[in-house]
């Protein structure tokens, strides 16, 4: 009985310690907000110059090396490690190679934050390419300010740019775009009326969401609660929604979510009798990833997909980063690889705009960034701090992703 | 709601209530024989899915064949998961040390199975498939549900209600039982508790495995299908801890909750899983069937 108590006891600590160390982390950033030293004195970077340090330059990783999103941190490491030796194969930045200092995020926000830190502490690293899930961005921008080190986020979460962080940048087409195409492409092309928006309630699909929403009513869709089906993150059943969008006389989906469970909705649609050839599928740059596609098999067939990372790539510059990856890994890419690659290769560029790889030079550097060809799309600065200039639309035939179109959503 | 949402929708319900059930009922045998709240109760439904779609897709063993060795393989799973993880650690001074294990054993597992079998999700096709090879459909007065829901609650049951016999009803159950509560008066009498108890992390083990066995055609195997633990603790505490009955009752209330709230709270549907339990707790902590238990302590 008192092992019975023990076990209820602990049970509950552990649910509060979860929301405790939730807070903590927000906590975390806000103290270091107050620790941060008066903009007259001397910052770790200013203090200590990488160029003095023989020749390397340390560029900071954060990704999922452990835990359940391992495989997104195996494709993150593949793309940046691709890109790492084909810059110092080719000179490094500014004569000076390469070098990763590695923090693992593990598969929650805790982790990412603790690791994140521990690289921000780190006087010998010149920038950081941090987690591709905004939310794990977003609470540790203040940090990244305090550091005054350039720091590029992976996700694609508007709400990274509307921080207005000055040292905090984003390879990514964000929501905002996303949205828009998403909106655009489902009444244009695909011409839905009342369609079921399906998503992550995870704060980079739930914002997502709101975009798409915002941009259907623009175009005179009225979305209602009726038309709205969020779902936890962790959710694996999916088939009580498609019941109820097949009862419901929808006519059509819009899914938003990460890959992992991209394949899941996919799989369970095609189970469910959801037939893409009555009810057209369009869902978020996930459903036309290699995961999505390896894991849903046949299933996925049918939907279409705007996405920031066409496999094969887009244009010309993806087409010849894809050609690369599959010589070197024997696999198709997928977007961490591109986003990883991307970033890697856009501090190169600020690095060599700038003519130095001292932390304030190269983030003003990030500033001079203009029609620069990447594997995404042609990165150009913006005020917003978001680089990607083009979408692209695919549909998944026969087992691999197809670019049917492609919108640039502003001039490089 | 029409009917046939209606159908289809408690159908999913049951058949998710019915793999939490079977994970509680290992949750309260584990409670009842040694005493240990289980952490790793959701890990072991992983590591059994994995385990039986490695025999159908790498080593390709027909269904007749596989069943046999899947259990072979849930045997030694459970007696190894005894052996290193309640073992060593039963006489510990420190009484909270068998119940800390399980929680490193959960770590264990999912890493384990990430290294053994690698990052990606693996799909199993479903065991009833139609001509083309799509998920079978059961089509009963027009209204079309899916085979693998159906056979997961036919299973779940067979198993829930052979358990259930054993336990309650089967003099080697009770035997089995009364030798874990007080293991040196059965050992004095001729009842070896370690054979007890190891019989009762094989059950725990072979349940939690087929449960996720079903589930894994619909929800492909993947190391997070360990967080359906949490679904089942629901299940214990609505229901009364310690009481299987109640267990099973308990979880399939969760089962049905968790798929109705989609229809009036979606986005909210684990906020109303686990509003329920605190409801529970506050009005009748006990759960559903706690007061027979606190009769007999």
């Amino acid at each position: 009985m008192k092992k019975l108590k023990l076990s209820v006891a602990l049970i509950l600590v552990f649910a509060l310690l979860a929301a405790f160390t939730a807070g903590c982390a927000k906590q975390a950033s806000d103290s270091n907000n107050q620790n941060t030293p008066a903009p007259t004195q001397q910052s770790p970077a200013e203090s200590k110059n990488p160029q003095e340090e023989g020749g390397v330059i340390k560029i900071g990783i954060i990704a999922p090396m452990t835990g359940t999103n391992k495989l997104v941190g195996e494709y993150t490491m593949n793309g940046a490690k691709m890109a790492q030796e084909e810059i110092n194969a080719a000179g490094g930045i500014l004569g000076h190679k390469i070098e990763f200092v590695i923090g693992d995020e593990v598969d929650n926000m805790q982790d990412s934050v603790n690791a994140t830190t521990k690289l921000l502490s780190d006087d010998s690293i010149t920038a950081i390419i941090g987690s591709l899930y905004s939310q794990y961005c977003i609470a540790v921008m203040p940090s990244v300010a305090d550091a005054k080190i350039p720091y590029f986020a992976s996700g694609s979460s508007s709400g990274v740019s509307k921080q207005n962080n000055p040292y905090t940048w984003q390879v990514r087409p964000i929501d905002t775009f996303q949205g828009v195409t998403l909106a655009s492409f489902a009444v244009n092309k695909l011409n839905m009326k009342n369609p079921a928006i399906m998503y992550s309630t995870q704060s980079t699909f739930a914002s997502l969401s709101e975009q798409v929403q915002i941009a259907l009513k623009d175009l005179g869709i009225e979305i209602t609660e009726k038309n709205l089906f969020g779902f936890p993150e962790e959710e694996i059943n999916y088939d009580p929604y498609f019941q109820q969008i097949l009862a419901g006389g929808y006519d059509g989906i819009i899914a938003l979510s990460n890959q992992m469970p991209a394949a899941l909705i996919c799989q369970q649609a095609e189970i469910a009798g959801v037939n893409p050839d009555k009810i057209p599928l369009l869902g978020s740059t996930s459903f036309c990833s290699n995961v999505c596609i390896t894991n849903a098999g046949s299933a996925a067939d049918g939907w279409y997909s705007v996405a920031d990372w066409v496999p094969g790539g887009a244009n010309e510059r993806g087409a010849e980063f894809e050609k690369a990856y599959v010589a070197k890994y024997n696999a198709p890419s997928d977007l961490p690889a591109a986003t990883y690659y991307d970033a890697l290769y856009v501090i190169k560029e600020a690095a060599e705009k700038a003519g130095s790889i001292d932390r304030e030079a190269l983030n003003n550097g990030l500033k001079q960034v203009k029609a620069f060809p990447g594997a995404i799309s042609t990165f150009s600065y913006f005020e917003d701090h978001v680089f990607a200039t083009a979408l692209g639309i695919t549909q998944n035939i026969s087992g691999k992703p197809q670019a049917i179109d492609a919108v640039t959503f502003r001039e490089p | 709601m029409d009917f046939r949402l209606f159908c289809t929708l408690a159908l999913n319900g049951i058949a998710m209530g019915v793999v939490y059930a079977m994970l509680a009922m290992g949750l309260i045998l584990l409670i009842r024989a040694v005493g240990v709240m289980n952490f790793a109760q959701g890990d072991l439904l992983m590591f059994g899915a994995y385990v039986t779609s490695s025999l159908i897709l790498d080593f390709e063993l027909p269904l007749y064949l596989m069943i046999p060795v899947s259990f072979i393989c849930f045997v030694v799973i459970g007696l190894v998961f005894m052996f290193t993880i309640y073992w060593p650690l039963r006489k510990a001074s420190y009484p909270a040390a068998t119940i800390i294990a399980t929680m490193g054993a959960s770590i264990i597992l999912k890493e384990l199975a990430t290294l053994i079998w690698g990052a990606l999700p693996r799909s199993l096709p479903p065991i009833i498939t139609d001509a083309n090879g799509k998920p079978g459909i059961l089509y009963i007065g027009g209204i079309p549900l899916q085979w693998q829901y159906v056979l997961t609650i036919i299973v779940g049951a067979i198993l829930i209600f052979l358990i259930h016999m054993l336990f309650e009803k089967l003099y080697v159950g009770k035997m089995m039982q009364a030798a874990c509560q007080d293991s040196y008066a059965a050992n004095l009498m001729g009842v070896p508790a370690i054979a007890t108890i190891s019989a009762t992390y094989i059950i725990v083990v072979c349940l939690a495995s087929v449960g996720g066995f079903m589930i894994a055609p619909i929800y492909m195997v993947r190391n997070t299908l360990g967080t359906l633990q949490l679904r089942a603790f629901a299940g214990v505490v609505i229901g009364g801890f310690g009481n299987i009955k109640g267990a099973i009752i308990g979880s399939l209330i969760v089962g049905l909750v968790e798929v109705f709230s989609t229809v009036f709270l979606s986005g909210y549907k684990d906020v109303t899983v686990f509003m329920l339990i605190i409801l529970f707790l506050l009005i009748r902590p006990q759960g559903l069937f706690g007061g027979k238990i606190a009769d007999k302590a």
